[in-house]
């Protein structure tokens, strides 16, 4: 088991490093092929006066008259180590791990981010657990009464959802239940900390909206599985044994059916992370999404860049998380 | 629903790594005498729900090819005129009910701008099935290769494509595209204007769509090479080359051909969610993801707006979704 | 989403709105506040209140002196800094007042009177030497810091020189003295020059409370200067380069306790505020506590105001359509609305580097013939974008007259009298044209891509130009990279063949030269990055200009200022389309509601709340 852990751990750092190193790339080289000059580069940071000093500041502080490994360097370095930067006055140190520094509004991206993150994990979270109850629930209720009202329903519920779009469907859902029913107030961020039941209410509609579709697509895959898992031998064999049919459902055949689901859980959280970012933009929550988008449109690189290595972070780590809860569940993952 | 491309989990029920179906085996050919297309076109010929969803693809990409005549034909002509008289100049809404829907503007009228919604629609469907259909053929293609390959060959060579697909996995898709997108927002590559933009769209959903791909087929190339007929031409002293396009490359087409079918929805999402956060085609080209974008603005006031371009996304996605359902099911009855 | 249309906007001033989201009132409410007719009532005394549309434009509504509870404020972005030495959003400078004392600041009255500029940190005005080169403050006695020490003129020196001369750290800000002020020393500025003793030689500080700047040449307006929000003072020794934000001084009646970058800014009553250094109540208490909601969603920011979640959209840039209509269409909205000139000014300028546009008769070809009528309702109509414009200057700048150049019927454009332009123009450059006198060849014309309404009007553009005979393509391209990748890169504009290329401007401060100097003037040209988009340097213009800020009398000079937004209409450089206007809405809860002409906007900064 320890190997396995060490070994599933060495490979989601590997991961990571070749994950920045691309992303690295792909902001810093990428746009020079495309002819963009060093000044250029600079240029984007600076404010309205455009100033030569403010532009030859910029690519001083940044590093950007430095060879590309120098520069990644240091980036990798502040990872784990944190560097100094120059405020103008003294030297300031950004602790590791060091994202780097927003000169758009001259704080440290790791500082932003930590801000940002609860309004994005409040969205995901909620989120995933509202997709995986309705999704898990209304699959197993389809698959039970299959060729019943409850399945035609409940699937051709999931196959719409399976086509709807955050950004429709969130505006949708604003419409019906803010602007005409006057149910849900207009969404919005407020910290648990400071009031669990408003921020509940406010994060509700967003759920829905980045949930819907999943949900829709774990309700076909909850149904498949279990109408699979069903026609088993050993589901038979359990019922030949005499055991209540609860028992057979929800001990043996569900557990079967949903090991799989958790696999994919893990991937999709990836793509939920997606869902997020529209959601975040649509009902305009100050998560990494939101602010990401506002990076892009200012071309604030290192926010860019320190919102993907983080997003990234967190995907290889759920896998991880995943590949080990499997490990525990199934002993074969381990060996093989 | 994520709008991301080749959601993987859509597929696993039927073509995971784990389990594959059953590749109709040359015995089955001899005995029934028709071929696994034939068989399945037989079966999808009975699917009405799917062949209802086949008409209207047939008939989107008839309005995506004819966009020009059908907009002359409603009277409206060019995407870009303004009916400036029919927009209220107090609010700068579209005079009448329902977003100025009238026997001239069918579909009513942009706020503000004034421009003919059907008109604009219309020739959205161009960029929005464009984009997705050669996004699509370029994950394929890439995916195909790469996973043949990994799965035929094995070894380090499969371990190093499963590793880089690994890495794409892990990126956070949508924030990715979209620094991506707005990296390259000018001239670049020779390239200007519309053609860079949808040029480069295509690039960065189907370059990053080809691991989902690439991990369907290695699983069906490696189940399939341990089987009879692949071990008789082995024998025989078939080269690996033909090995892969006579028997190999057959059997991959129904799997390719279902995943392809669902990743083209998949990617009219992606498509429409770059060009609603504001990275993808630039106004005043119509796409329906723009279109969405600003009616996010108005929504409230104008709720039309938002419903139309939201429908047109809709009905297209659940169309693709449908017809590959169907298709799944022709060539593979098990999985339903 | 929408959020980010409000990134683009004027030139220098930035966040105003591009969306059709402004509006104004009819003609007739634009003239009433046009300087001459503007009524202006004093906030002191027993003058009545003003009520009704458009009070605050010409009066003050439910003026106040008492201390309220929350003010909330709502934007729609956030700073690009809240430190004064480092910012250039047109909001920010309105609402910095509140924790900062510049040496001048906009006198805090409706009408013409808000244009003008009065001593803040400043005992008076500037003193000016007879060759008008020698420019003397002195500040008051006694104003603090909030930590309780004192400020000196070394302070205001050490300020200037660090928003002016140290850009390399602090890259927002404007950087107009470096222009004006003698340096015989080549000051690298505070952050690459550590030793305290190094300075800009033409600003001197005699003794504690007195200021002293040489310039190099005469320059009337350095008042307006004096009232950017970088002649506040920093302490050299407090100061933290570009984290000096994060612990800002306060020298004004509220200090900053937290501010939450893209998120909240909160203020409170600053203690060592002392109101008898304040004399003319420019820093009155009117709420215990002041919350700036910030990156607000600009679909639920109206209804905040509606619903009294928020007092006042800091932004300043105008409500939404449907907002537009619920007021209008409400007389009891209504009586709670203003609307007014946002002093900016939506205009084409022509290429003269591009032939055949470098005859003044092929340009002014171009000027005949838009239909600005057209171009009104694209920008939002009479009602949502503002006034057809006949000049550069909107109406609000000292000195303003109405232009009477191209004037054509119902202002939708004049093609016979154009043809006759095209026609001198091609007598003087046949190898330009075609036989049948179409211009040869194709052109490009350019507008920013995040505004909608930019691409129409410059597809209206094509349309009118295609009507003589030039035809053109549209390019459209990202606003942050606009003039310094594209319509203002030379190279670029040469390469694609630019004839005409949008621009929307605001000026840093409502004189002829804040407005003109940088997008006509010779000087401003530049290879990149600049802001004059006719690469013209004609001299009657640039001598118009250096006159003008010789020129001592305010009248005159407002004179010279119009003749040289006259010279450039002649020059045919550039095309007026629009005089911005914003209609904004102050719920019943806010006291002490202006509207600046100066900051074409509330005077964010003197609110109050009941």
């Amino acid at each position: 088991m320890v190997t396995y852990i060490i070994r599933r751990l060495f490979a989601a750092v590997v991961l990571l490093f070749v994950i920045s190193m691309i992303t690295f790339f792909i902001f810093y080289v990428f746009p020079r092929l495309g002819g963009q000059t060093t000044e250029s580069l600079a240029s984007q940071f600076v404010g309205k006066t455009q100033s030569a000093q403010a532009i030859q500041g910029v690519i001083h502080r940044f590093g950007f008259d430095q060879p590309i490994w120098v520069q990644y360097g240091r980036f990798v370095k502040g990872i784990f180590f944190g560097y100094d930067y120059d405020t103008g006055t003294q030297m300031a140190h950004c602790y590791a791990p060091c994202l780097g520094y927003s000169f758009k509004t001259n704080t440290l991206v790791s500082t932003s981010i930590a801000q940002w993150l609860p309004v994005t994990i409040s969205l995901a979270i909620g989120a995933s657990i509202l997709w995986l109850i309705f999704g898990v629930s209304v699959g197993v209720a389809s698959a039970l009464k299959k060729g019943s009202f409850i399945d035609r329903a409940g699937m051709i519920t999931a196959l719409i959802g399976v086509s709807l779009p955050v950004y429709f469907v969130g505006p949708l859902l604003a419409l019906a239940f803010v602007v005409n029913w006057h149910i849900f107030p207009d969404p919005d961020y407020v910290a648990f900390t400071s009031n669990p039941v408003s921020w509940f209410t406010h994060m509700l509609l967003p759920w829905i909206a980045v949930a819907f579709g999943l949900a829709a697509l774990y309700a076909r895959l909850t149904r498949v599985g279990m109408l699979d898992t069903m026609n088993e031998d050993f589901i038979r064999t359990a019922r030949a044994k005499g055991l209540p049919e609860r028992t057979v459902i929800f001990k043996h055949a569900l557990r079967a059916a949903l090991t799989p689901i958790v696999t994919i859980f893990g991937m999709d959280l990836g793509f939920a992370l997606g869902g997020v970012v529209l959601a975040e933009q649509v009902f305009n929550l100050p998560g990494i999404g939101r602010e990401a988008v506002d990076a892009v449109n200012q071309s604030d690189l290192p926010v860019i860049m320190g919102v993907t290595i983080v997003a990234s972070a967190f995907i290889v780590l759920a896998n991880l998380v995943v590949d080990l809860l499997y490990g525990v569940v199934d002993p074969r993952v381990r060996v093989s | 629903m994520t709008t991301l491309p080749g959601d993987a989990s859509t597929l696993h029920d039927d073509f995971g790594e784990e389990e594959s179906p059953d590749p109709v085996t040359p015995a089955a050919k001899t005995i029934e005498g028709r071929s696994l297309s034939q068989i399945a076109w037989s079966r999808l010929k009975k699917d009405r729900v799917a062949m209802a969803a086949g008409i209207i693809i047939v008939l989107l990409v008839l309005i995506a090819i004819f966009a020009p005549l059908l907009a002359s034909l409603s009277g409206n002509s060019d995407p870009n005129a303004q009916f400036m008289d029919s927009i209220d100049p107090n609010t700068s809404m579209p005079l009448g009910s329902a977003g100025g829907i009238s026997s001239t503007h069918l579909l009513g009228l942009e706020p503000v701008i004034g421009r003919d919604v059907l008109t604009r629609v219309l020739y959205g469907s161009r960029i929005s099935l464009l984009i997705a259909t050669s996004a699509s053929l370029l994950s394929l293609i890439i995916g195909i290769a790469m996973g043949v390959i990994a799965g035929y060959f094995g070894g380090w060579i499969d371990a190093a494509i499963s590793r880089i697909m690994d890495v794409f996995l892990a990126f956070p898709l949508l924030l990715f595209a979209l620094a991506l997108a707005a990296i390259v927002s000018d001239h670049a590559f020779g390239m200007s204007g519309d053609t860079l933009h949808i040029a480069m769209l295509i690039f960065i959903i189907g370059f990053f769509g080809w691991p989902y791909a690439g991990r369907i087929v290695r699983g069906q190339t490696i189940a399939l090479r341990q089987r009879e007929f692949v071990d008789a031409a082995r024998v025989l002293g078939a080269k690996p080359r033909r090995i892969i396009l006579k028997e190999l490359m057959p059997n991959l087409i129904a799997p390719v051909l279902v995943y392809g079918t669902l990743l083209i929805p998949a990617n009219i999402l992606f498509e429409a969610a770059l060009s609603f956060l504001g990275v993808g085609i630039r106004p005043p080209t119509p796409s329906w993801g723009k279109m969405l974008n600003d009616a996010i603005q108005y929504y409230r006031v104008d709720p039309a707006f938002l419903i139309i371009p939201g429908a047109a996304i809709f009905i297209t996605v659940m169309a693709f979704n449908l017809f590959g359902d169907g298709l799944r099911d022709a060539f593979d009855p098990k999985a339903h | 989403m929408n959020r980010h249309k409000l990134l683009g906007g004027v030139a220098l001033f930035a966040s105003v709105a591009l969306a059709a989201s402004a509006c104004s009132s009819s003609k007739t409410n634009s003239t009433s506040s046009s300087p001459t007719s503007a009524v202006t009532t004093l906030p002191s005394g027993n003058t009545s209140a003003g009520t009704g549309f458009n009070a605050a434009v010409t009066s003050i509504v439910r003026p106040s002196d008492k201390e309220g509870g929350t003010l909330t404020m709502v934007d729609r972005s956030d700073f690009d800094s809240v430190d004064t030495g480092n910012t250039y959003d047109a909001f920010a400078w309105a609402i910095m007042d509140d924790w900062s004392r510049p040496m001048m600041t906009y006198a805090q009255q409706p009408g013409a009177a808000g244009a003008k500029v009065v001593p803040d940190l400043a005992q008076a005005p500037g003193v000016v030497s007879n060759n008008g080169l020698t420019w003397t403050y002195k500040i008051k006695p006694g104003v603090k810091y909030q930590d309780g020490s004192v400020v000196t003129s070394q302070d205001v020196k050490y300020a200037i020189e660090r928003s002016n001369w140290g850009q390399n750290i602090l890259i927002n800000g404007p950087s107009y003295f470096p222009e004006f002020v003698q340096d015989n020393t080549h000051y690298k500025g505070p952050y690459a020059d550590k030793n305290p003793n190094d300075g800009v030689s033409g600003i001197t500080t005699p003794d504690n409370q007195t200021i002293v700047f040489n310039l190099t040449t005469p320059f009337s307006d350095f008042d307006y200067l004096m009232a950017l929000p970088g002649s506040a003072p920093v302490p050299r020794a407090k100061d933290t380069g570009a984290d000096y934000f994060k612990t800002y001084d306060s020298t004004g009646q509220y200090k900053i306790d937290n501010y939450q970058v893209g998120n909240e800014l909160d203020l409170s009553p600053n203690p060592a505020f002392d109101p008898s250094t304040d004399p003319d109540k420019l820093h009155v208490l009117r709420a215990s506590k002041i919350v700036i909601k910030l990156k607000q969603d600009v679909s639920t920011i109206d209804d905040n105001l509606f619903d009294g979640a928020a007092n006042v959209d800091l932004t300043g840039v105008g409500v939404q359509p449907a907002t537009q209509s619920k007021i209008l269409g409400n007389p009891k909205y209504k009586a709670d609305a203003d609307s007014a000139y946002a002093n900016s000014t939506e205009y084409f300028a022509i290429n003269t580097l591009q032939k055949p546009f470098d005859n003044v008769d092929c340009r002014k070809a171009i000027e005949w013939v838009v239909d600005k009528a057209t171009m009104q309702t694209e920008a939002g109509g009479a009602q949502g974008g503002g006034d057809i414009a006949s000049t550069i200057d909107p109406p609000t700048i000292p000195g303003w007259k109405a232009g009477d150049q191209y004037l054509t019927p119902g202002n939708k454009g004049d093609v016979a009298q154009s043809k006759k332009e095209l026609a001198l123009c091609q007598q003087a450059e046949p190898d330009q044209f075609n036989p049948d006198g179409t211009v040869k060849g194709s052109f490009e014309v350019m507008a920013r891509d995040n505004a909608v309404k930019e691409a129409n009007m410059v597809q209206t553009l094509q349309t009118n130009l295609k009507s003589i005979g030039i035809s053109v393509t549209i390019d459209l391209k990202p606003f942050d990279k606009y003039n310094s990748a594209f319509a203002g890169n030379k190279q670029y504009a040469q390469q694609h063949r630019v004839a005409v290329s949008f621009m929307k401007w605001g000026a840093d401060f409502p004189s002829g030269y804040g407005f003109m100097y940088g997008i006509l003037d010779g000087a401003s040209i530049r290879d990149a990055g600049g802001y004059n988009l006719s690469w013209d340097a004609d001299k009657a213009i640039d001598d118009g200009i250096t006159k003008a800020l010789a020129e001592t009398d305010p009248t005159t000079r407002g004179n010279d200022y119009a003749a040289v937004d006259h010279q450039a209409l002649s020059d045919a450089l550039v095309v007026p389309l629009v005089w911005d206007k914003n209609l904004v809405y102050r719920p019943e809860s806010l006291t002490n509601v202006i509207f600046s002409q100066g900051l074409g906007m509330y005077l964010m900064s003197a609110l109050g709340v009941q």
